[in-house]
């Protein structure tokens, strides 16, 4: 068993000044507040023996990752720590590690010695061989067995099973284990190949899609190509080409037969450029079917046709309206004579009118006369009334009697008359309206004969003749029609052959277009053929298929790993259980257990040890665990594996920091009764912060103590220690 | 024996899986000792890259030719 005997350190973390440290008691005691160098001291030794194996991501432990070893206030920078041991047969080794600036660089070079017990001393490789074999087990052991770090019991105390697992994989030395588990999970390896099948099957679908949509089309078309007359012999680019050639030339012919000119259009070399050939031919047909002379021919004559057929229907019309008013002429002169017969008429009324006014003034003068006695009777001396103003007679009611006389015979005079001039204005007045209305009609039967006359002119000018009033033109004009149909008829048919000949080329384009999509069609199957059959595609396939090895491979050491954690961590346990259980019932010295078993299993779906702990009637313990208890199960889980004897015994120290972070005054004095147990086999370095455990130590330990007291810490000299 | 023994040990597999397998073991061990489980992650990921991208890169062609 290799045991510690002296400790020096020159500029290691905390340490500026160089410090020495003697280890004779069974007990060492490293006491002092925080972050005072306790923790600096055990990690020398750690370093010592382990250099860089207890530094950085792969020692599991947070706060060794880019853990710095030189202390910045080193001027020049320089790290020394030795560390002398002794083994079993009292043999003293001395180990050195330094790191000490490389050359004029500002990089530090680790150098490891060891002095071997007979003085000699061996360096690099030689010294590291040596060191192994002297302490015998690794890194991780050292952590499980030989120093309980403060960071494992912190880690038990989480109340997340998975952390307390791994806390306590930890402290049995199998983190590497569920670090490596970890590690491979973290890659998300089957997200990765589930995306990767997903994206091939998908795209293998999207190719078996396009082929069968590609086939169907490609059927479709050869069923339309036949019902169009399409032989299955000409459903090839050959074929396509010539029948392009003979379209061209048939034009080419038909061209020079109307006399029109066809472009210079070229037959392509291969089949896709014979769409834009198809195309620009089928723009000739059109152009031709347009232009071609017949057809220019039948539009002019339409156009005449049209022209000569509304001249034909205004004669027919003017000459119905100017009949129908020569008609009405004709009928007013019968009934009402002649324009000079109403004048006569209208004279003779209007003389009659004035001699009837003459006679009207006559009377009125009578009556004004009348009017003025009336008047001067009815406005007289009263006496005066009763007599006749002109022969003084008696005359009663004169007034009276003059009025009902004036009355009486001027009145229906005058009215006689009115009444005569009235008829005779009525008379009048219809006279003249007939007189009006013989003036209209004249004047509408002459506008008739102009606008018959005008269209007849155009008429000659449309038929190219002269027309006399001894011509119909009615007749002429439908005679001219008839000579139109017949030249019509003549074209129809000139025509009907002409398109017939275009139609034919035309049928021969849509051949070429109906085969340019067949070879399409085969074309883009042929490219989805070939992507299928194609070398990537293969590989693809194969690249899937490496992937699901891959995971394969990986899936088989991962239950290797699973499987040796498990066994590995099922023996640990097995060994240790007892020791375990007794350190436990005794620090926690809970009254409801009277016995632990403490068991491993493997999680199915974590492939990671999981621990339990189960009370005396095999009830999970875990659930009523304090943090005191959880603190003292790390340290009884610690202190079993270090004093098993079930282990390796290389080392006959264990190292504690700061063991009593949770515990209870009841849980300190049964930590340090099971110290006091364990210092009969082990020296123990205890760093503590913890004045009531300190003092626990003092006066229940039975074994003899050296105290280093840390009690102040300054940059620039690192900390205070006195032995005390 | 050291947990690299041990697991290696114990991984199954017919003869060419097993020499493949052992000899990523050793990857994902050596990965380990540099850079904890970053480095057995990173390993694990660079070998699955390699196929991803081969995989993306005919993927993307083919399916530009599509």
């Amino acid at each position: 068993m290799i045991n510690l005997r002296r400790l020096k350190i020159k500029g290691f973390r905390a340490y500026t000044e160089t410090k020495e440290f003697n280890f004779n008691s069974p007990m060492v005691l490293l006491l002092g507040e925080n972050h005072r160098g306790k923790s600096s001291t055990l990690n020398a030794i750690e370093w010592c023996l382990f250099g860089k194996e207890c530094m950085g991501k792969g020692t599991g432990i947070r706060e060794r990752i880019n853990w710095e070893v030189p202390n910045r206030n080193m001027k020049p920078p320089g790290v020394s720590v030795i560390l002398e041991l002794e083994d079993g047969k009292k043999r003293r080794y001395v180990i050195w590690r330094t790191l000490s600036p490389r050359g004029r660089g500002r990089s530090l070079e680790e150098k490891l010695r060891v002095t071997l017990p007979e003085g000699s001393s061996v360096e690099g490789e030689e010294a590291k061989e040596k060191l192994t074999q002297l302490i015998k087990l690794s890194f991780r052991d050292f952590l499980t067995i030989v120093y309980q770090h403060q960071e494992a019991i912190r880690a038990v105390l989480t109340q997340e099973p998975r952390d307390r697992n791994d806390a306590i994989d930890r402290l049995l030395g199998l983190s590497d284990y569920r670090n490596i588990l970890t590690g491979i999970e973290a890659a998300r390896l089957e997200k990765e190949q589930r995306e990767i099948g997903a994206s091939f099957d998908g795209f293998a679908e999207k190719v078996e899609v396009a082929l069968r949509t590609q086939r169907s089309d490609l059927r479709d078309r050869v069923e339309r190509a036949a019902k169009k007359g399409v032989k299955k012999s000409q459903l090839n680019e050959r074929e396509a080409l010539k029948i392009a050639k003979d379209a061209k030339n048939q034009l080419l012919q038909f061209a020079h037969q109307i006399g029109l000119v066809l472009p210079d259009i070229s037959p392509p070399e291969g089949w896709k450029g014979l769409l834009q050939f198809q195309t620009l031919l089928e723009g000739e047909i059109k152009r031709f079917r347009s232009e071609m002379p017949e057809v220019k021919r039948q539009q002019d004559l339409f156009r005449e046709r049209s022209k000569i057929m509304e001249l034909r229907e205004g004669y027919r019309r003017e000459k119905e309206r100017g009949d129908d008013i020569r008609q009405r002429f004709q009928g007013f002169l019968r009934e009402k004579g002649s324009n000079k017969v109403l004048d006569g008429k209208i004279e003779g009324i209007i003389e009659e009118i004035d001699s009837q006014e003459k006679k009207l003034k006559k009377v009125n003068a009578r009556a004004a006369l009348i009017r003025d006695a009336i008047e001067y009777l009815s406005c007289g001396v009263r006496s005066s009334q009763d007599r006749c103003p002109l022969c003084g007679n008696a005359a009663p009611d004169l007034a009276e009697h003059l009025k009902e006389e004036w009355e009486k015979r001027v009145g229906n005079e005058v009215h006689k008359f009115q009444k005569q001039m009235e008829d005779l204005r009525i008379n009048l007045k219809e006279l003249k309206d007939l007189s009006e209305e013989y003036g209209r009609l004249k004047e509408k039967l002459k506008s008739a004969e102009e606008t018959l006359k005008e269209i007849n002119r155009k008429i000659a000018q449309a038929l190219g003749r002269e027309i006399t009033e001894r011509d119909d033109p009615y007749v002429l004009v439908n005679k001219k029609l008839d000579s139109i149909d017949k030249e019509l008829k003549k074209l129809e048919d000139a025509v009907r052959s002409r398109q017939g000949i275009l139609d034919d080329i035309a049928h021969l384009l849509d051949k070429i277009e109906l085969i340019v999509d067949i070879l399409n069609s085969e074309e883009k199957k042929r490219i989805v053929e070939e992507i299928q059959a194609s070398p990537e595609y293969r590989r693809m396939e194969e690249l899937k298929d490496e992937f699901a090895i891959l995971l394969d491979d990986i899936d088989k050491i991962k239950q290797a790993v699973s499987e040796i954690s498990h066994e590995e961590a099922r023996q640990k346990v097995g060994a240790a259980e007892k020791v375990i259980d007794n350190y436990f019932r005794e620090i926690a010295s809970n009254p409801w257990v009277s016995n632990i078993e403490f068991s491993v299993s493997v999680d199915s779906r974590t492939a990671r040890n999981h621990y339990e702990f189960r009370d005396q009637h095999g009830k999970d313990l875990t659930p009523i665990l304090s943090q005191g208890d959880l603190n003292a199960m790390a340290l009884s889980i610690f202190l079993g594996m270090a004093t098993s004897r079930a282990v390796k015994e290389s080392f006959g120290f264990v190292m504690l920091d700061d063991p009593s972070q949770s515990l209870g005054s009841g849980h300190k004095e049964k930590l340090i009764e099971v110290l006091d147990e364990v210092l009969k086999d082990r020296m123990v370095v205890l760093s503590s912060m913890d004045k009531e455990l300190q003092d626990l130590v003092f006066s229940k330990i039975t074994g003899a103590k050296t105290k280093y007291v840390f009690s102040n810490w300054t940059p620039e000299e690192g900390p205070q220690v006195r032995e005390e | 024996m050291n947990y690299k023994e041990g697991v290696g040990d114990r991984i199954a597999g017919d003869a060419d899986a097993l020499g493949r397998r052992k000899e990523f073991w050793q990857e994902i061990v050596s990965a380990y000792e540099k850079e904890g489980e970053d480095g057995v992650k990173s390993i694990l990921s660079k070998r699955s890259c390699s196929i991803t991208e081969e995989f993306s890169k005919l993927l993307r062609r083919l399916e530009e030719n599509l």
